[in-house]
């Protein structure tokens, strides 16, 4: 009798240290959070002409056929992740982007990542990373300002 | 009394690793706002061709002023007369785009008139707008533009013609 409860006591123990673990763990979920909206600027569209400007993940703008862009306001989106350190985290990028002005629509595609799309959490356990893409404009592009929504998601 | 606290423990564990696996599963989301601004291409469309009108050139060499507009003057040698004719005119253009977005308007530096004789020079471009110079408005607007014709000692008689190309553009 005597020797049949001390093993059930060794077990408990065992059993507790395990689920300290998991609690660990449970108290501080990998998150991500925004830094900076995206903002592709000024561009002379539509009437005609139609073409698409980029905005790189390292803050670049280039175009491609009659658009052209206008001053000096844009700016890649930027996030920062945040976890345990030596985490692995998987980032999920939108495929595109609808942006919207009344009825009328433009959408961002190739939207990019300025890091790996897996990764591990490093030392401070922060990992901050900027996001482009490329807007494309229609010949018939109504002109007016449009805006949209680009969710982001880490796990 | 051992057993039954041995079976309490497990329970609690279970309920702790079930949440710890959810908290796991789930993914953290942020949004981004994004926005673009399209604007309205510049148009620029010629109403009215520059014409610095009839003069007659002297022994020396000098000008011919057309204003913006459309009024002639003459400096140096150059001499005109009304039995001449008014014939100067600025030259116009109607040009729109994006309301309140500014523009500049480029010249060549330099457009030769040819004629009969030898070419005569164009420059010292100036310009008005019937809205306000260098920022689009709502409507349309005429852009009037002068220049300075530069007219050699005795230049030879007759119609010199030439073209110069305006671009306007945002800034």
């Amino acid at each position: 009798m005597r020797a049949h409860g001390l093993r059930a006591t060794l077990g408990s123990a065992i059993l507790a240290l395990g689920c300290m673990t998991a609690a660990t763990a449970f108290a501080a979920p990998t998150s991500v959070t925004k830094n900076q909206d995206f903002d592709f600027g000024r561009v002379v569209g539509g009437a005609g002409r139609s073409g698409t400007i980029t905005v790189t993940p390292a803050g670049s703008r280039t175009y491609s056929g009659n658009v052209l862009p206008l001053g000096t306001t844009f700016t890649a989106a930027r996030f920062t992740i945040t976890g345990n350190v030596g985490k692995a985290y998987t980032l999920t990028l939108p495929a595109n982007v609808n942006m919207n002005a009344g009825a009328d629509q433009m959408t961002v595609t190739a939207i990019t990542s300025s890091i790996p799309l897996t990764g591990i959490i490093p030392a401070g356990g922060a990992v901050s990373f900027s996001v482009g893409g490329t807007l494309n404009v229609g010949a018939a592009q109504r002109n007016a300002p449009y805006s949209g929504s680009m969710n982001i998601s880490v796990k | 009394m051992k057993t039954l606290s041995k079976v309490v423990v497990m329970a609690g564990c279970t309920a702790l690793a079930w949440a710890a696996g959810t908290g796991i599963s789930q993914a953290a989301t942020t949004t981004a706002g994004t926005y673009a601004t399209v604007v309205l291409p510049v148009t620029i469309t010629k109403v009215t061709d520059l014409n610095f009108g009839r003069f007659m050139s002297g022994g020396t060499g000098g000008s011919v002023v057309v204003d913006t507009a459309g009024a002639q003057s003459v400096t140096g040698g150059v001499t005109t007369t009304a039995a001449l004719g008014g014939t100067a005119t600025a030259a116009t253009f109607t040009i729109s785009g994006e309301p309140t977005s500014t523009y500049a308007v480029t010249f060549p530096a330099q457009t030769p008139l040819t004629g009969p004789g030898t070419s005569m020079i164009i420059g010292t471009f100036t310009m008005d707008s019937s809205g306000t110079l260098n920022t689009f408005g709502a409507a349309p607007e005429t852009l009037s533009v002068g220049a300075t014709l530069t007219v050699g000692a005795s230049q030879a008689s007759g119609a010199y013609s030439g073209t110069v190309d305006v671009a306007v553009n945002y800034n």
